[in-house]
């Protein structure tokens, strides 16, 4: 059938989250609120399911796990050791044929859609559920041959000691977890970072927060240098406080790969994006927060060097805000109550309030 | 102490909530209501207004429990109404206040319709009974009798109006404050409208009724009779023949609809007009209006697509918000619904029926006086005040016609001062204070209804005027000013209505217009909702069209945008 396997940004919709999981359906909500996002496709979680099973591996996985005591791979020392050894188990571990056709015909596409040969893309987990940081990505991988072990490494990783011993501590089953994957065009960033569409630190939630950095934006996921950081109003667009940090490092694409390279001395203290980019970034994540039904959104952006503005600006991930106890005087307080009396409420605060 | 200043001052002070030395002590401002009395009122009208309109609004908001106001007061200056709201300013009362307003609130959001129908009843049940009455031949004991209760009545009207109204629009404005702050629409958006229209009231069923009775004479073949005689001789020139007495009085007759629908005020807040069922002559015009204009009943033309609109619209709006939050969102959604249902059809209940009734019993009354050559004419029972004529209905021999023709010079005088001052009393110098202390009151009736918010234009459409959107959509046509409702007849089809503010009683000229442009209004106001039910662009808010544009330009107007172009002078 087809989109069992692969499927395109816009045939995907919020109800698919349980057929290829959250950053894809994230990335199309993106599209169909009409952000631009890069150009991709996602391979399904039942792909996962098939090459697990189609190949064997699932079944000896399965079986080298059952080695293991119940419980002992909560252990940091029994993860780790079943984790390298799965690892290096699925080392080279080729698709079953059908799927492999399908996803070269796919990136077969894209790069058409590009215009570029054995287009730059990043390789990305995308679970039902989301774990930030818990499975891998993979930047700038070109070329059939190299995707196609990206894509297997994705799978694999859910097999990685940490991702292991997580499903143990949760008393899920060890020795299952299936993935989507998204195949994505790589953005050519200038500059990338995060926006917050609630104040992470004070959860105003008329303020907007952006943080970056020059080149590809894992420079501020990482962490590894302090990025400029950007208050704005999210009524009147007034940049309200600008800090701007010494940035001492970038991540830049080459054709070798993603490097980090120094910041040029001229560049190292001026701000990584201009006014009219802000603006378009604040504009651009109002209309996904809205999208979102006002929940405040925690978006990954770039700014790509091969375009001018403002078709240059990128959205490559929004997830909701967690960790920050954000105040919405509507929604927060109608749990257990009628809709009558909830209702009833609200007009109350509204007028003494 | 607040001096008088000339402008101020009442010309004449003949009843109690005349605007008086202490009003002007005693309240920070007193504010125009020139939505209903410009042109200013006749002396009973306004002594009606500053009692049974003043008593119901005071009823309403203490019965409720409105936490931030006790209600408005009313003054009368020289025919036109001065209003300052009771602020409740104490926090400990106004909380004590909010406990009785969650529980008045309850039955409005679970079941607004049981709510609606049960006044309804109460109101119709009323006028039944008044309708009943013969005023021609009842005793003079009978007649003071039936003219107090249907005054008294008033007061009841009055204050299930407020209760309403005051109600529904706070749920509204919840609603639509909801809206942007979550989802980032609000009551000049597309999706917004869309979403409020799509629903009878009993204003359009009127003027349906009125396009079928077209429709019936042109069947008949009497069309010719209604539109080449002069209004006042159309019936008998109809009761000459079979066909034209069929359409009278017939099945579905002319007749039968007066008398069910008739009790209807060509200026709505006025005792100074005839009735449609003493004169139907409005009712004949519109009927010309609409043989000229012919085809279909304009509303029928989209009714269907703009129903399953509004579904898109509720769903649209529905799933941009979390699937937790949505069973309360839609039953907020279904009231705020309710509210420009009730705004536009609500006048047929409170308005005309009551005035045409009030109306009626002043008549008889004032009539009795005039048989005994007291007064002069029964049309002057507007130049009397409620007491002077019970005081003189069962003695008949007080001679009224010094006092009405002293009454009459007055009116006559102050009618013609139509610039009236938007501000009277301490913070009259001061607008924004003045607006902010009225703002205090979070009154949304002002603000949705009546007064509407000034139109800020965010983008540049090279138009010649800009407003709020009040209904969507584009439209092209003749420009015609109308200041009163004596211009209506002179409408046709294909114009575009240009007004300071429309009323209910010009409901069934819409079905004619290509458009309307308003110098107020907001989203609830009469012709953004007829006009969205027609479908026809409405742009309010603009300020100054009634003095920018003129009498036969052809103009563009923008609906969704809230943008005029001229087209040609």
């Amino acid at each position: 059938m087809a989109g069992d396997l692969i499927r395109w940004f816009k045939d995907i919709n919020k109800k698919h989250v349980q057929h290829v999981g959250k950053k894809c359906v994230s990335l199309a909500e993106l599209t169909r609120a009409g952000i631009q996002v890069p150009p991709g496709f996602a391979l399904t979680i039942k792909a996962n399911e098939r090459m697990m099973y189609k190949t064997g591996i699932g079944e000896k996985v399965s079986q080298y796990l059952g080695r293991f005591e119940k419980g002992s791979l909560k252990n940091y020392s029994d993860s780790e050791k079943a984790g390298n050894h799965i690892l290096q188990m699925m080392k080279g571990i080729k698709l079953p044929e059908d799927m492999r056709s399908e996803l070269f015909k796919s990136y077969e596409k894209l790069c058409e859609v590009s215009d570029i040969p054995d287009v730059p893309v990043s390789v990305r987990s995308s679970g039902p559920v989301s774990h930030p940081g818990l499975f891998d990505t993979y930047l700038n991988v070109q070329g059939q041959a190299e995707l196609e072990q990206k894509v297997v490494a994705c799978w694999a990783s859910v097999f990685a000691p940490r991702a292991i011993a997580n499903r143990a501590q949760q008393g899920r089953p060890v020795e299952k977890e299936y993935i989507g994957v998204v195949i994505l065009q790589m953005v050519n960033a200038r500059s990338a970072g995060v926006l917050f569409s609630v104040n992470p630190i004070t959860g105003n939630l008329n303020e907007i927060v952006i943080e970056g950095s020059w080149g590809l934006g894992e420079s501020v996921v990482q962490a590894s240098v302090a990025p400029d950081r950007f208050t704005i109003d999210k009524r009147t667009l007034e940049v309200k406080e600008k800090i701007i940090n010494e940035k001492l490092r970038e991540v830049i694409l080459t054709s070798q790969g993603t490097v980090v390279e120094p910041v040029s001395l001229e560049r190292q203290a001026i701000s990584c994006i201009n006014d009219d980019e802000i603006r378009e970034l604040v504009r651009l994540a109002k209309i996904v927060e809205i999208h979102y039904g006002g929940i405040p959104q925690d978006v990954e952006w770039a700014i790509s060097a091969d375009y001018t503005f403002p078709g240059n600006v990128f959205f490559l991930q929004t997830r909701s805000v967690v960790g920050v106890k954000w105040e919405s005087k509507y929604l927060d307080k109608s749990a257990g109550k009628s809709p009558a009396d909830h209702i009833a409420d609200l007009m109350v605060e509204r007028l003494i309030g | 102490m607040v001096e008088w200043r000339d402008e101020w001052r009442p010309k004449k002070r003949y009843h109690s909530y005349v605007l008086s030395y202490e009003d002007l002590q005693a309240y920070p401002c007193w504010y125009l209501d020139s939505v209903h009395c410009i042109p200013p009122w006749t002396p009973l009208f306004a002594w009606s207004w500053t009692h049974h309109q003043r008593y119901g609004d005071l009823w309403a908001a203490e019965t409720m429990g409105f936490p931030t106001c006790k209600g408005t007061d009313w003054r009368e200056v020289d025919g036109c109404a001065y209003m300052s709201p009771i602020l409740v300013t104490d926090k400990t009362e106004q909380k004590e206040r909010a406990v009785r307003f969650k529980e008045h609130l309850k039955p409005f959001i679970e079941d607004y319709d049981s709510v609606w129908s049960g006044v309804v009843r109460e109101l119709m049940a009323k006028y039944q009974e008044f309708k009943a009455f013969d005023v021609a031949y009842a005793p003079n004991s009978a007649l003071y009798d039936h003219f107090d209760s249907v005054f008294r009545f008033n007061n009841r009207v009055w204050g299930l109006h407020s209760w309403i109204m005051y109600t529904l629009s706070g749920l509204y404005a919840l609603f639509e404050d909801i809206c942007k702050e979550r989802i980032g629409i609000d009551d000049t958006s597309p999706v917004w409208h869309k979403m409020i229209r799509g629903f009878d009231n009993k204003n359009l069923e009127v003027d349906r009724l009125l396009w079928n009775l077209y429709k019936h004479a042109v069947e008949l073949g009497v069309d010719g009779v209604i539109k080449n005689n002069p209004l006042d001789e159309i019936i008998p020139a109809l009761m000459e023949t079979k066909k034209g007495d069929r359409w009278l009085n017939g099945e579905n007759g002319f007749q039968g609809f007066l008398n069910e629908h008739g009790w209807r005020m060509p200026r709505m807040m006025e005792f100074n007009c005839k009735a449609w069922i003493e004169d139907p002559s409005p009712a004949f015009s519109f009927i010309r209006q609409y043989i000229d204009k012919s085809g279909q009943f304009e509303m029928d033309i989209r009714r269907k697509e703009i129903v399953n609109e509004r579904k898109e619209a509720e769903q649209e709006i529905l799933s941009r918000f979390p699937d937790s939050q949505r069973e309360w969102i839609k039953r907020l959604m279904g009231v705020a619904q309710k509210a420009g249902i009730f705004s536009e059809g609500h006048n047929y209940y409170f308005e005309h029926m009551s005035h045409s009734l009030m109306r009626r019993a002043g008549l008889a009354c004032v009539k009795k006086m005039v048989d005994k050559g007291l007064v002069e004419d029964p049309e002057d029972f507007v130049f009397l005040l409620p007491d002077e004529i019970r005081k003189n209905i069962i003695p008949l021999c007080l001679d009224y016609r010094p006092l009405i023709s002293e009454r009459k010079a007055y009116y006559n005088e102050y009618y013609q001062i139509l610039n009236r001052p938007i501000l009277i009393g301490k913070l009259a110098d001061d607008h924004g204070r003045a607006m902010e202390y009225m703002a205090a009151t979070k009154d949304d009736v002002m603000m949705k209804i009546t007064v509407g918010v000034e139109a800020v234009a965010s983008v540049d459409f090279k138009a010649d005027l800009y407003g709020n959107p009040g209904a969507p959509g584009i439209g092209q046509g003749t420009v015609r000013i109308i200041s009163s409702e004596e211009d209506i007849p002179n409408i046709k089809s294909g114009d575009i209505l240009v007004a300071t503010t429309t009323y209910s009683s010009w409901t069934p000229v819409f079905p004619l217009l290509e458009g309307v442009i308003l110098d107020s209004g907001a989203s609830l106001s009469h012709a953004a909702i007829v006009g969205r039910e027609y479908n026809i662009p409405v742009v309010i808010q603009t300020k100054n069209a009634t003095k920018k544009l003129k009498n036969g330009q052809k103009v563009r107007v923008d609906g969704s945008r809230g943008a005029v172009w001229v087209l040609s002078e």
